[in-house]
């Protein structure tokens, strides 16, 4: 019937009027909006497989301490590895290396991006740009440098994990959720190296890993206090702020001696800006000084940085800057113990300008994932 | 008139001889240039969504849409191993220093997409040179690239029309060197005589130059595209012999009674208005082609119908001269004996249609008709490079980012967006992230790009937060997306289809998405791809119908102007109908299903040209119309002389029979030495046009025509306005 109806009268004309036709078509699907993730069905945290990379949104790896040469100088260096997982790009990696020596005064940092082909993950070995951080189920090792400083470190948790939030999960509401442990002492030794000198030193740092499906937007910010006291105790304090810099949620976590962790929340724990500083590069004005209370635990701290400038200028990597810096705690006027803090979302207007030039892509090898 | 023309040419007949040379001579100059003039595409016009999506891109985006893309391939290793990306660095920064090109993809840019099988990447090349033009950059891009250890190949629309562009130009070589002695042998065959045989070669011969000439002053002012050259020689030598051979023909019929002054005029009496007729048809059905919106099929009607005149003046004007120069002297060199018989054949075939009419004619357009089954799943759309030769680096290009990356790879969307408020309010997110999980939802869409094609796990919300400061955004994903994806009020979302540009699936694809755009309440415009193609071949589709209409009612009026008679031109053309649908029927079943394809040397493309039935329409309706027209003019003569139409009607065929189909057989010889083109495209007008014309000359003039007018008896000269009636003597 159909071949019938085509050759009706004027065939030829029929058939190529019909070839012209608007044919039926498929339309595309409308799916609905996926389902917010549920935290409560998310898999427990298992160590140490989950020091190991995930594909998420955003992950990272994140090393802060203090190292003290023989000669008795102490320094501050930060270490952190970022991985964004977009479908659309695939995985991109950053790395931020900083070194803070407080007795001439010089905060060096420097930092690193790859693409899939350039950086290597490979499940206990990532590398960026040529930095690599090794994971082993009994630490960690990290190897980065630039032209006049760098380290290489050997790391070894010497207290458990603690689990951050919920089980080890942070809801962020609308914005995500992640995953979120800290190892808050590692031993650590090594060497440090400084306008091409290179020293062996040990120390203390604190490692926190983090991985969900979260995106940092540069909406608001965050005040990150890590420290390590001197009894044998830490102290983590986080200050979220909202687009409009209001404080929206004050919470921490104070680990025992022995690793047992008490979680703070807004009331168990306090923090007062009591100085402030421009950074001279950024423009922003970032909070200098700080009381960190935590009165159930008969804690008082005053906070100060090692060096005023640890400002990082990161935009070509992560898009950021933020201050992050080594500071020393004291209490009563004692001191007490070190630590580190981060301060994020103090130099919007400045995010909005034309990063510096590209930073190095030091390939590490064809990507395996 | 033509009798006056007849007596000027033989008067005058040197001065029109030494014109012709001179003007072949001048001619000739600019005729070996017209390559150089004639430029690619054309396939695109305004009043189509897919280049208003185009020229909205190019006026907001700073980044020109890519014309080439540079792949690279390492069949044995990994592409993203450290060597081969310094490689791959140094061969873009080589291309990036050439004059033409705007920018090369950075590996960034690109997403570092490697293949899955991890051997392949490529890089998009954009140009600042005009569209028409941009093909002329592939040569100079081809030799940067040169030499280097990896395989390298180019593809895209640049290179394909640079291939396009050689391989038309070395198929119309080997065309006219495979034609031309096929051609002299026919006419051998014809004539016998060396002199009659090379005359109507000569002519086509200086039809094709001087029509080169004119298409070369007229490429000055207006696009032609490359694919006329075909056209033009086609036409040019075709017509060019057919006009010759049928003046040859008659001026020795004449011979035989007159001297040859008085044979020349009388050849030019009766002739000359039968040439002028049939040019006249040709040059309506290849005019109509400028009805349609797309100087591709405009340029082919302007060259047609130049070409066609050529041939038309040439054959009015020189060929009588020369015939009156030479004389008797055209017997002269007689390498074969005229083939004798030929009038019989003709005679007996003319008897047996007389007895049996209806039996001849009832099987007879059943068994052509027959060829309607292939058209009814015909499919029709615009080629790739499959068209091309396997060794044409075009061809090896697409297949393997085909192989490597799928169908749609080459055949990318883009989508422009408006919103009043700007692409990154809360609103326009949300509708744009909508569409973009339609779009990746459905299998025919691979991926998409864009501020919402990020991540499909990142959340309206989320979304919502990385563009609050808009194209400032802080994360540099982001930001990139931003920079490349958004302009103002508009928003471009990148689609990459899982299924070829040409497609069915692709046309339906295009169909989906400005349904869903539209159902969004987003206002854009979808272009590139299988939207360029759908848009071409549905506007195509669109104005056809008018075109065919046009040439119908044109000839109509033409044949009752000449034959003053409805019945003759409505069976004409319903003949010539009959005759196109066999030529299509085949056509299908060649080149679609493959059929002969081993014989013919080319792969089945799995749909036809878009462009081919149009061409073929136009210029073959006209040619068909060509015999058509001889055959009655001598049915006419006879039946006015008899007053019998049964008598006249044999009389004409037999008179006709030898001419029409040594005139057709210059025509098939043509097409067949086309149907050697290496291009799919060139390769299918020949062999269309042979089919349609051997089907014309030896079943539907020789059968179905006598058949039908013996049928319609008296009626055949029918004519309802009494002052244009025709009665015999």
């Amino acid at each position: 019937m159909r071949i019938a109806r085509r050759i009706a009268p004027l065939g030829l004309i029929a058939g190529l009027l019909l070839a012209g036709c608007a044919p039926s078509f498929t339309p595309l699907p409308d799916p609905a909006a996926p389902a917010p993730t549920q935290i409560a069905s998310l898999p427990p945290i298992e160590l140490p497989r989950d020091h190991r990379p995930h594909q998420d949104l955003s992950e990272w790896w994140y090393f802060t301490g203090h190292l003290q040469d023989r000669s008795g100088t102490w320094y501050g260096f930060e270490f952190v590895i970022f991985t964004a997982d977009r479908q659309s790009l695939g995985s991109s990696y950053a790395a931020h290396l900083a070194i803070s020596d407080p007795n001439p005064g010089s905060f060096r940092y420097s930092e690193r991006t790859s693409n899939a082909h350039g950086a290597a993950s490979r499940g206990d070995r990532l590398c960026v740009g040529g930095w690599t951080l090794d994971i082993g189920d009994a630490g960690f090792a990290i190897e980065a440098g630039d032209e006049n400083f760098g380290l290489d470190l050997k790391l070894r948790p010497t207290k458990p994990a603690v689990l951050h939030g919920e089980g080890g999960v942070i809801d962020f509401g609308a914005a995500g959720w992640s995953y979120y442990y800290s190892q808050t002492r590692l031993a650590v030794e090594g060497q440090v190296t400084l306008e091409g000198s290179e020293r062996s030193v040990t120390g203390q740092a604190w490692y926190d890993h983090q991985w969900g499906d979260f995106l940092v937007t540069g909406q608001g910010g965050w005040d990150w206090f890590s420290l390590q006291l001197d009894d044998g105790r830490e102290l983590m304090a986080t200050v979220l702020r909202d687009a409009d810099g209001a404080v929206s949620t004050t919470y921490g976590t104070l680990v025992g001696g022995a690793g047992e962790a008490a979680h703070l929340d807004a009331a168990g724990v306090q923090v007062q800006v009591l100085a402030r500083w421009r950074s001279p590069h950024s423009g922003a004005e970032y909070p200098a000084r700080w009381r960190l209370s935590v009165p159930s635990a008969g804690l008082d701290l005053d906070l100060t940085p090692t060096i005023p400038d640890q400002e990082l200028d990161a935009r070509a990597s992560t898009g950021m800057i933020y201050w992050e810096g080594s500071v020393e705690a004291s209490q009563a006027g004692q001191p007490v113990g070190r630590g580190f803090v981060e301060l994020t979302g103090y130099a919007q207007s400045a995010v909005g300008r034309p990063p510096g030039p590209a930073v190095g892509q030091n390939l590490c090898g064809p990507q395996s994932r | 008139m033509f009798v006056t023309l007849g007596r000027v040419v033989v008067r005058w007949r040197w001065a029109v001889v030494v014109g012709w040379l001179l003007l072949t001579g001048a001619g000739s100059v600019f005729a070996i240039q017209v390559p150089d003039r004639l430029v690619a595409g054309g396939f695109s016009s305004p009043d189509l969504e897919a280049a208003q999506a185009y020229e909205r891109y190019a006026a907001a985006f700073e980044q020109p849409l890519p014309v080439l893309t540079l792949i690279v391939h390492d069949p044995d290793g990994q592409i993203g191993a450290p060597a081969a990306l310094a490689e791959i660095e140094r061969l873009r920064g080589a291309v990036l220093a050439l004059e033409g090109v705007a920018a090369v993809q950075t590996l960034g840019e690109a997403g570092f997409q490697s293949s899955p099988s991890g051997k392949t990447i490529f890089l998009h090349i954009s140009t600042n040179l005009q569209s028409t033009r941009a093909h002329s950059l592939t040569a100079p891009v081809n030799a940067a690239i040169a030499g280097s250890w990896l395989e390298v190949r180019l593809a895209g629309p640049a290179a394909y029309y640079h291939d396009i562009e050689q391989f038309t130009k070395s198929d119309l070589q080997r065309a006219e060197l495979l034609g031309i002695p096929f051609l002299l042998l026919v006419l051998l065959a014809v004539f016998g005589s060396l002199t009659a045989a090379a005359l109507p070669l000569i002519m086509g011969a200086i039809s094709v130059g001087v029509g080169l000439a004119l298409i070369w002053v007229v490429a000055g002012t207006v696009e032609i595209s490359i694919f006329a050259l075909n056209i033009a020689t086609l036409l040019g030598l075709g017509l060019g012999v057919d006009y010759s051979l049928f003046l040859v023909s008659r001026y020795r019929r004449e011979l035989r009674s007159a001297g040859p002054r008085t044979a020349v005029v009388a050849t030019s009496a009766s002739m000359g208005k039968t040439i002028a007729f049939s040019a006249t048809a040709v040059i309506i059905g290849l005019t109509a082609l400028t009805l349609f919106e797309f100087q591709f099929l405009r340029s082919i009607g302007i060259v047609g119908a130049l070409v066609t005149g050529v041939a038309a003046l040439c054959a009015l004007t020189l060929a009588p001269a020369i015939l009156a120069i030479l004389g008797p002297s055209i017997n002269r060199f007689r390498v074969l004996p005229r083939l004798s018989g030929g009038r019989r054949l003709w005679a007996r075939t003319a008897r047996a249609v007389m007895k049996r009419p209806l039996l001849v004619l009832v099987p007879v357009a059943l068994a052509l008709l027959a060829f309607v089954i292939p058209l009814a799943g015909a499919r029709i759309s615009l080629p790739d490079a499959r068209v091309l030769p396997q060794h044409a680096d075009a061809r090896q290009a697409f297949e393997l980012l085909e192989t490597e990356y799928g169908p749609g790879q080459l055949a990318e969307l883009f989508l422009v967006l408006e919103f009043e408020d700007g692409p990154f309010s809360g609103a326009a997110l949300e509708k744009q992230l909508r569409l973009v999980r339609s779009l990746e939802a459905d299998p025919r869409v691979a991926t998409t790009r864009g501020i919402v094609s990020i991540d499909p796990r990142i959340t309206l919300e989320q979304y919502r937060q990385l563009y609050a400061n808009g194209r400032a955004a802080s994360d540099p994903i982001a930001r990139a997306a931003a920079l490349a994806s958004t302009s103002g009020e508009l928003a471009l979302i990148g689609i990459t289809p899982s299924v070829a540009g040409n497609s069915a699936a692709g046309r339906d694809l295009v169909y989906a998405i400005r349904d869903r755009v539209a159902a969004l309440g987003l206002r854009g415009q979808l272009g590139g791809g299988a939207a360029d193609y759908t848009d071409f071949v549905d506007a195509v589709y669109g104005t056809f119908p008018i075109v065919i209409g046009a040439i119908l009612l044109a000839t109509l009026v033409l044949l009752a102007g000449m034959f003053h008679s409805l019945v003759l031109p409505l069976k004409a053309v319903v003949l010539n109908l009959l005759s196109l649908t066999t030529s299509f029927g085949a056509v299908v079943l060649i080149f679609q299903f493959g059929w002969l394809a081993p014989l013919l040397g080319f792969e089945a493309l799995g749909y036809i040209d878009a462009t081919l039935p149009v061409i073929l329409f136009a210029v073959l309706f006209g040619l068909s119309m060509d015999y058509e027209v001889f055959l009655l003019a001598q049915v006419q003569e006879n039946w006015l002389e008899s007053g019998d139409v049964e008598a006249a009607v044999a009389n004409g065929l037999q008179a006709s029979g030898r001419v029409i189909t040594s005139g057709a057989l210059v025509v098939v010889v043509v097409g067949l030495a086309f149907a050697s083109a290496e291009v799919v495209t060139v390769k299918a007008l020949g062999v269309a046009g042979a089919i349609a014309i051997a089907t014309d000359a030896a079943i539907v003039r020789s059968l179905l025509a006598p058949a039908a007018m013996k049928l319609a008896g008296a009626w055949n000269w029918w004519m309802p306005l009494p002052a244009y009636r025709l009665r015999p003597r």
